[in-house]
């Protein structure tokens, strides 16, 4: 009988074939990966090609192939045919589909194939491997069942036709169903241990690389897939980091090495991946970094002075581009995906119709809202994107000063306001640090201000940004942008019963850039965030490693590329409530001002009454807790110590007397306003003053060397 | 940045007269918009900044005289520029302007706009079609078909001539377009 042999057959091609596996299941990953997923078929990929060549997995498809033979009699050719097919679409690494495809012809056969098949496929596939690296078994698995299967058809539909009795071709079936269910068992273990073998192999996979691997590779050129593929496993293992991690490897070697892959495959420097590190989550590093190197599409901006965006569109249209309205925050914007005709040279946009401009600079002027007959300033307007859509916005009307620092850019400025239709403007050379002083402080509704930046945020846009920024750069940026927001917060009227707002913006993400900037500008200056509109944005920082911020901070908006699609942008709207400057007053009550006459007769006298006692550095040291103490305090104070003592001294301190033989007048200007440019001339010379101001002070030893400078300064009182 | 004196007052003004005529009156009278909410609508005035001459709302005009005479680059609408030698001559700034007012127009057929464009003169056979009244040596302001302002130039023919001109004769001499913008930004 058939049926006998065959089983002691099984058995013993069994056993033998439970060694080979073992022997074989380095060779065993390929064929075997090429099932569902692709993800695993990589990483097995990966393996195969470092560790293996190219021949192997035609091997195993052969060993395979022989196992079936072994195991099964008969027809050996159509089978192994069936099973060289099966192993070729494998091969062909359409693996699931082949898998599929190869599987439904099998159901498609006889009823006992039906019943083998259903059992062959799908609970392989999901029993054992539960969402690990057991795919490769259940390729194996599969294969092997697949490869039964066709054998198995093909020995049913030759069994039919050429068969003599029915009894002897049933009792064959079922005995080669036995035969084959038993093999289904033994690969499966064969695929247990496989999969242990594999999980094992791919945890040593994720190894970091060994100072010799390191120098090794320093020494060849770099081979960017390898790069990549250990750029995923790291991001793999940080996900999941207290199952995957490697023995011994703490966090932070992962990170460093990640550090290092990034930088040489995508051509950063160290600085500017160190910072991304320690901004993003590695994962979201990986979409951040990847949507630097594909560029933005290109928006334009419809001229409200001159066209309709539905009329522009049609006209854009009819020429051959293709074009969507830009999103649903923006009402003049249009995208561009493709063009027949030069998008920049069509005769609309010579005419001025419209304007390229990149999504992100909509969003400054959309937070700055100018309303129409405003004073605006427009701090750093080159090339005019923004200039033109705040002159849109106002329908020409109010008026718009548009300065430009560096003399190169002006042209592109003045011709595209020409361009655009812009009858309000004015333009101007100046830096943007002396604007007060031309245009006057605290005289302007709403500023401006589009920061020059290091450019971090448009790297896909000009890729020399990720090897050429440094801290240095940015401490420089960020300096001269603090000096830039005094002077914009400077610009702007408190009490302007429109506006009042100053809207600060970078093409950078760096923190020390955006938020430590506003931050800045809060402290030095009575202005507080708000809102600026653009909720679609990510909020602002308000703290980022050892620097905390004001909590208003949140107010601001960051866009990023791989989240919003547009250059990574930063937004913030201030709003001025005060034009008075806090802290530029001094904190000496007796020097400083304001708030009364009184109480500078009463420092002074503190003060005299103090230097009674003393040197000139009691004199100082009284200055100086005078000057700590709040003037009110003082003043309070002193009244009841000091004035029983001071009562001769007073008629010369009247207020009129004083004022017109206070040195102060002398040493200062002699304007009034003087004190709001800035106490600390005032202090100062006050501080010297005070001594030589005193009469009476018996130190006259500073009292004379004071009166000495004075002839440099027309002295008026009594030397 | 200065006001204008009376040679240069009439040079801007010829120039402009063979473009407008009469709507002259209209450009030197029109209300300015460009003023804040506080303030009335005022007038248009003509000033003198390196030798470009510019046509500014008095708001604006009032402001420029704070900041320092090296640092102001430009005002308003530019109208046009003085030469080495004391001409004048219109640039393509001012085209919203003439536009505006033009008196005399002539109309180009899709195919030859772009001819223009490059700079070249207008041919009989590019015209669709033109104002009637139009002398030889008037100011002529270029449209397309779809009514947006091409440029200017000067009438090479009347428009009685150019109906006897054959296809290649010369109907509009090239003065000013818009593709300047992009062809010679920086010589604007």
């Amino acid at each position: 009988m058939v049926s006998l042999p065959t089983k002691k057959k099984n058995h013993k091609p069994a056993k033998f074939n439970k060694q080979k596996p073992v022997a074989k299941n380095p060779n065993a990953e390929k064929p075997i990966t090429l099932k569902k997923d692709k993800k695993r078929k990589k990483k097995s990929e990966i393996f195969n090609v470092k560790r293996r060549k190219v021949a192997d997995p035609e091997e195993e498809s052969g060993e395979l192939e022989e196992e079936v033979k072994d195991e099964s009699e008969g027809s050996s050719g159509e089978e192994g045919e069936g099973v060289k097919l099966e192993g070729e679409e494998f091969d062909m690494s359409s693996g699931s589909d082949s898998d599929s495809d190869s599987d439904g012809g099998d159901d498609g056969d006889g009823d006992g194939d039906d019943g083998v098949d259903s059992d062959g496929d799908d609970p392989f596939g999901k029993d054992v491997f539960d969402g690990s690296d057991g795919e490769e078994g259940g390729s194996d698995l599969e294969s092997g069942s697949g490869g039964e299967l066709g054998s198995d058809s093909e020995m049913g539909s030759g069994g039919v036709l050429g068969s003599d009795s029915d009894d002897s071709d049933d009792e064959d079936l079922v005995k080669k169903s036995r035969a084959l269910d038993r093999e289904k068992k033994r690969v499966e273990k064969e695929a247990d241990e496989e999969l242990k073998l594999n999980i094992k192999e791919e945890s040593d996979e994720f190894e970091l690389p060994t100072k010799e691997e390191l120098e090794e590779e320093g020494n060849r050129p770099p081979d960017l897939q390898h790069l990549q593929r250990r750029m995923k496993e790291i991001v793999r293992v940080l996900s999941n980091f207290k199952s995957l991690r490697q023995e011994g490897k703490t966090r932070k070697d992962y990170i460093q090495q990640l550090k290092i892959d990034l930088a040489s495959y995508y051509g950063y420097n160290e600085f500017l991946i160190d910072t991304l590190v320690e901004m993003f989550p590695v994962a979201e590093l990986m979409e951040l970094i990847e949507a630097f190197e594909k560029p933005r599409p290109i928006c334009l901006r419809t001229n409200t002075l001159m066209t309709r965006r539905r009329d522009l569109a049609d006209v854009l249209l009819n020429r051959g581009v293709n074009l969507d309205p830009l999103s649903k925050w923006s009402k003049v914007g249009l995208v561009v995906y493709d063009s027949q005709v030069p998008i920049g040279a069509t005769p609309e946009y010579m005419a001025g119709h419209y304007m390229l401009q990149s999504a992100s600079s909509f969003l400054p002027v959309m937070a700055l809202a100018p309303k129409e007959k405003e004073n605006i300033v427009d701090m750093a307007a080159a090339p005019g994107g923004k200039t033109t859509y705040i002159a849109a916005l106002m329908k020409n009307t109010g008026l718009i000063h548009a300065n430009e620092m560096k003399a190169q850019r002006l042209h592109s400025l003045t011709a595209n306001l020409a361009r655009m239709g812009v009858t309000n403007t004015i333009v101007t050379n100046c830096d943007g640090k002396d604007l007060p002083k031309c245009l006057g402080l605290n005289s302007r509704d709403r500023v401006l201000l589009d920061a020059p930046c290091s450019g971090t945020g448009v790297i896909s846009k000009d890729e020399s940004v990720k090897t050429s920024k440094s801290l240095e750069e940015i401490q420089n940026c960020a300096f001269l942008q603090k000096q830039l927001i005094l002077a914009a917060i400077d610009l702007v009227d408190a009490t302007s019963s429109s506006g009042g707002y100053i809207v600060y913006s970078t093409c950078s993400m760096m923190v020390a850039e955006n938020e430590a900037v506003v931050d800045y500008a809060l402290k030095k200056r009575n202005v507080k965030v708000v809102p600026c509109g653009l909720d679609f944005g990510c909020k602002g920082f308000v703290n980022y490693r050892e620097h905390q911020f004001h909590p208003s901070l949140e107010h601001c908006r960051r866009f990023y590329p791989h989240v919003h699609n547009m250059d990574g942008f930063f937004v913030a709207k201030l709003k001025k409530f005060s034009n008075e400057i806090p802290n530029s007053i001094p904190p000496e009550p007796a020097v400083k001002v304001a708030l009364g006459t009184e109480l500078k007769y009463n420092a002074h006298d503190d003060t005299e009454g103090k230097s009674e006692n003393g040197n000139k550095d009691s004199e100082h040291a009284a200055n100086t807790k005078s000057k700590q103490k709040p003037p009110n305090a003082k003043s309070k104070q002193q009244p009841a110590n000091v004035k029983s003592k001071q009562q001769p001294a007073k008629p010369k301190f009247k207020p009129t007397d004083s004022r017109k033989r206070s040195p102060r007048k002398m040493y200062v200007s002699g304007n009034k306003n003087s004190r709001a440019r800035g106490g600390k001339r005032n202090g100062q010379r006050e501080r010297r003053e005070v001594p030589s101001a005193r009469i009476i002070a018996p130190a006259k030893g500073a009292g004379n060397k004071r009166k000495r400078e004075e002839p440099n300064r027309k002295s008026k009182s009594k030397a | 940045m200065r006001t204008l004196d009376e040679q240069e007052t009439t040079a801007v003004f010829e120039k402009l007269f063979k473009f407008v005529g009469n709507n002259l009156k209209s450009i030197i009278d029109a209300p300015s918009h460009e003023c804040l909410s506080f303030e009335p609508l005022g007038r248009y005035c003509f000033r003198l900044q390196k030798n470009r001459v510019y046509y500014a709302g008095e708001s604006l005009v009032k402001r420029a005289t704070n900041i320092p005479r090296d640092k102001i680059v430009a005002l308003g609408t530019q109208i046009g520029k003085f030469t080495h030698g004391g001409n004048f001559h219109l640039t393509i700034q001012c085209l919203p302007v003439l536009a505006a007012n033009a008196k005399h127009k002539v109309w180009l057929k899709s195919s030859s706009e772009m001819s223009f464009l490059y700079g070249n003169h207008v041919l009989k056979g590019g015209v669709g079609r033109m104002t009637e009244g139009i002398e030889a040596g008037d100011g002529v302001v270029v449209f397309s078909m779809t009514d947006v302002a091409l440029g200017f130039g000067i009438a090479a023919k009347g428009t009685t001539e150019c109906r006897k001109l054959d296809p290649n004769g010369i109907v509009v001499l090239h003065q000013g377009d818009i593709g300047e913008y992009l062809r010679t930004e920086d010589e604007l």
